[in-house]
């Protein structure tokens, strides 16, 4: 089973996709707000600073410290986004500034231009403005003051900030989140798949290894544990159980019912067929000695009768070949024998070495049943030219034997074969054995059949002590 | 089940799970990217880097700065963090090298040959004439280290003076004031106070152990900042003949009015400031014993504190000659 079309491979697939789905929805979300808060901490700083440095300019103005004012300025220049910052007097003249340079210049002739007008306004109204330009990229803070004591002598505070580097690391912020996001959800997903492997898949594995085993007739225990999938297979081992049972009853009522037929016809047609043929031969008899021109049809009359009884007795023993001999399965796997060598003119031994252990009479039908099917269908279908078939029974382990010199049976299709090998496995499991096919040992070609089982007291008709 | 697990495929998922994990944590941080940040005072020496900053080969992106009029406040920047590196004299580092180990010298940038003097009032005509008279030290910078090896030359000891700590940007005024009767001062401040009518008494020719302005840095930006460090270091090798020329260039109006000098004020600065090449800094810093190194030693000597026989026997320990050696290739 391929890892994408696996439970594990879906699952784990399918929650990354859905994560990184929600990760990209979300960077967009969050990039947003970084930067929102980024442009907020942005007006807060210049607020701040605007404000502080205001008031201290004013102080410092007053009381004549610029080089106090120059170290003023000096630290405004910490803030990462402030790009420039200026101190003008009433006459619009850069007294101090973070960039030395344009101390001296008006206000119009450094980079601030656009100030001009906001410093106006800002003395106007004595209040701090701050605004951002239409790309929301610049921010200037203009703060007045008091440089004297006259109302009229009002410097600014110019500060101009620039977010361009602040929103880039906003956006940086975002996207290194979300990778970091990205990162953790596929380190999760293939831990994801290892817990789904070793947890879910194997135990899946395991009840498709107990399904396949029944299904080739093995006869092996479920799965254990507790889980869902222990309670599946059990009530999987619960139904085949409740199948095989439903089989053997099947298969036993229908052997019984089939030997019943056939002793009924042994003993009553055949018996009558037998007698009719007897008085049909004793008329022919009287017949030819009166002289009879009726002799003749009564003899026919007697042979006919004895054909008869010939096929008679043959179903008889197809239908019960073990019930109805005296010898039992040794006569009838002999009579088989005959059969095969009689039918197919394929050389067939079929050694039954079983006598001294009395099985029961159902066991001895399915050991017989097993070694029909096995002899028949080797003749059949792989043309040898010897067939030789064993039954043994050492400690209890019964062990049933069909080898032919034909050629190789095909465990490919066996399964899709029909009947015949259900109903063989079924008598092999209704033995408590199961069915298996090899290439013969030491041999270039053909196949060995086996089924071997251990036998229980049931299985004997006077069950043989048990080895210690 | 083991062997199972242990199978070619899973281990290769573990390591590969891991391996993302590893990722997430150290992905690299966009604080890798933020600008390098620079502390630069009113030394004219180092206006190559602002000439550098002005012709637009330090973009605002990658160079933050932080210029400081004041040198305590310039050493504090460093000091505290604020900025990664700072263009300052060799006097300063060694007192930082105090308390903050985690300082490297990169790059010596000039040697003062004459932009750093003992400067006095009309009154006063040698250095004789100090005895007992105050004079104002700016202690963060290289003058007490000026004023001991001038008076040591005239056969005066620091005792005979009355020495008062003085920030640069003060002593235009207090000299003006007569509040001392002379100050240890550098340009640009020395042009501006003798532009006032004071007189040299002594400069940095005379003195034994040179007078040199540094590029230091923190020790995590060496790492951190490699690659701007370098364009540093390049710009400022790049822009030394055009400052040394001192004639009208794209960015020169900003050097002129920041120094707040007129072309031939700085000119005649300049002059008295040797720039020192790539391959004149590796000379410098890679002689055991003599060099830069020499004058930690005698600057840490001279500075009276406490410091471990192994820190003044290895000076070397201050300095990193990687960048430049990077450069020279």
């Amino acid at each position: 089973m391929s890892g994408m079309r696996s439970i594990k491979g879906t699952i784990s697939f399918s929650v990354l996709l859905l994560g990184l789905l929600l990760i990209a929805l979300d960077k967009s979300r969050n990039e947003q707000l970084l930067v929102q808060r980024g442009m907020a901490r942005m007006e807060r700083e210049a607020q701040v600073t605007g404000m502080r440095l205001s008031g201290v300019m004013q102080y410092l103005f007053r009381n004549d410290q610029r080089r106090v004012a120059d170290l003023e300025m000096s630290y405004a220049a910490v803030s990462q986004d402030l790009s420039l910052g200026l101190v003008c007097d009433e006459a619009d003249v850069v007294r101090f500034a973070s960039r030395l340079q344009w101390r001296g210049q008006k206000l119009a002739d450094t980079p601030l231009t656009s100030a001009v007008s906001a410093a106006a306004r800002s003395r106007a109204l004595m209040e701090g403005i701050t605004e951002w330009d239409g790309h929301r990229e610049h921010l200037l803070a203009v703060f007045p003051f008091f440089t004297g004591y006259g109302l009229t002598s009002r410097g600014v505070v110019v500060l101009a900030y620039d977010s361009s580097l602040a929103l880039d690391r906003a956006r940086a912020d975002a996207l290194q989140e979300s990778l970091v996001r990205a990162c953790l959800l596929a380190a999760t997903c293939l831990m994801l798949w290892l817990t789904l492997d070793l947890l879910v898949a194997r135990r899946v594995r395991e009840v498709l290894a107990y399904t396949q085993a029944i299904k080739v007739g093995q006869d092996l225990l479920p799965p254990g544990g507790k889980d869902e999938l222990a309670a599946i297979a059990q009530g999987f081992a619960e139904a085949v159980e409740q199948l095989h049972e439903t089989e053997d009853r099947l298969m036993e009522s229908s052997e019984a019912e089939r030997r019943r037929i056939g002793r009924d016809i042994h003993d009553d047609v055949c018996q009558r067929i037998s007698a009719a043929q007897l008085k049909s031969g004793v008329l022919s008899h009287l017949l030819a000695r009166e002289a009879s021109s009726h002799s003749i049809l009564a003899e026919e009359v007697a042979r006919e009768l004895q054909d008869a009884s010939a096929i008679t007795r043959g179903f008889a023993h197809g239908l019960a070949p073990v019930g109805v001999e005296r010898e039992g399965l040794s006569a009838a796997l002999s009579e088989l024998r005959d059969q095969v060598v009689r039918t197919y003119g394929v050389a067939c031994e079929i050694a039954y070495d079983v006598t001294h252990e009395p099985l029961a009479v159902w066991v001895q039908t399915h050991v017989f049943r097993i070694i029909q099917e096995l002899v028949v269908n080797a003749a059949k279908h792989a043309k040898p030219t010897r067939i030789e078939a064993r039954v043994t029974l050492v400690d209890r382990m019964l062990r049933i034997e069909v080898e032919n010199d034909g050629a190789p049976f095909l465990m490919k299709h066996e399964t899709e074969k029909g009947l015949g090998m259900q109903f063989l496995r079924q008598r092999a499991r209704a033995l408590g054995g199961h069915l298996e096919f090899r290439p013969r040992p030491d041999a270039a070609a053909g196949t060995l059949a086996l089924c071997e089982t251990r036998l229980e007291d049931i299985h004997f008709t006077h069950p043989p002590a048990k080895v210690p | 089940m083991i062997r199972r697990s242990l199978s070619p495929g899973r281990c290769l998922v573990v390591l590969l799970g891991a391996a993302l994990l590893v990722l997430a944590q150290w992905l690299p941080r966009h604080g890798q990217d933020s600008p390098l940040r620079v502390a630069i005072g009113m030394w004219t020496g180092s206006e190559s880097l602002l000439l550098a900053r002005e012709r637009g080969m330090l973009p605002d992106s990658r160079f933050q700065w932080m210029e400081v009029t004041w040198p305590s406040a310039l050493s504090s920047t460093l000091d505290n963090g604020v900025v990664d590196a700072a263009v300052m004299s060799l006097e300063s580092v060694v007192t930082l090298l105090e308390n903050d180990e985690d300082l490297r010298v990169i790059c010596v940038l000039d040697e003062s040959k004459g932009a750093d003097a003992v400067i006095a009032r009309n009154n006063i005509h040698s250095m004789n004439d100090l005895k007992g008279r105050r004079v104002g030290v700016d202690l963060r910078g290289p003058g007490q280290h000026l004023l001991a090896e001038i008076l040591a030359s005239t056969e005066m000891k620091m005792a005979d003076i009355e020495m008062v700590s003085i920030l640069q940007p003060e002593m235009v005024d207090v000299l003006a004031r007569g509040d001392v009767a002379a100050v240890v001062v550098s340009e640009p401040w020395m042009t501006r106070i003798v532009a006032d009518g004071a007189h040299v008494l002594k400069d940095s020719t005379s003195v034994q152990t040179p007078i040199y302005r540094v590029l230091v840095v923190k020790t995590p930006a060496l790492k951190a900042h490699r690659q701007d460090l370098k364009e540093l270091l390049r710009a400022h090798f790049a822009m030394m003949p055009a400052l040394r020329a001192a004639q009208t260039c794209a960015g020169m109006d900003a050097v002129l009015r920041r120094q707040e000098l007129q072309p031939d004020e700085l000119a005649d600065i300049i002059s008295r400031v040797h720039h020192l090449s790539i391959e004149d800094n590796l000379a410098l810093m890679k002689q055991q014993g003599k060099g830069i190194s020499k004058a930690i030693t005698e600057l840490m000597r001279l500075s009276r504190r406490e410091r471990t026989q192994r820190e003044v026997a290895m000076p070397g320990l201050w300095l990193d000659s990687s960048l430049l050696e990077e450069l020279s290739l």
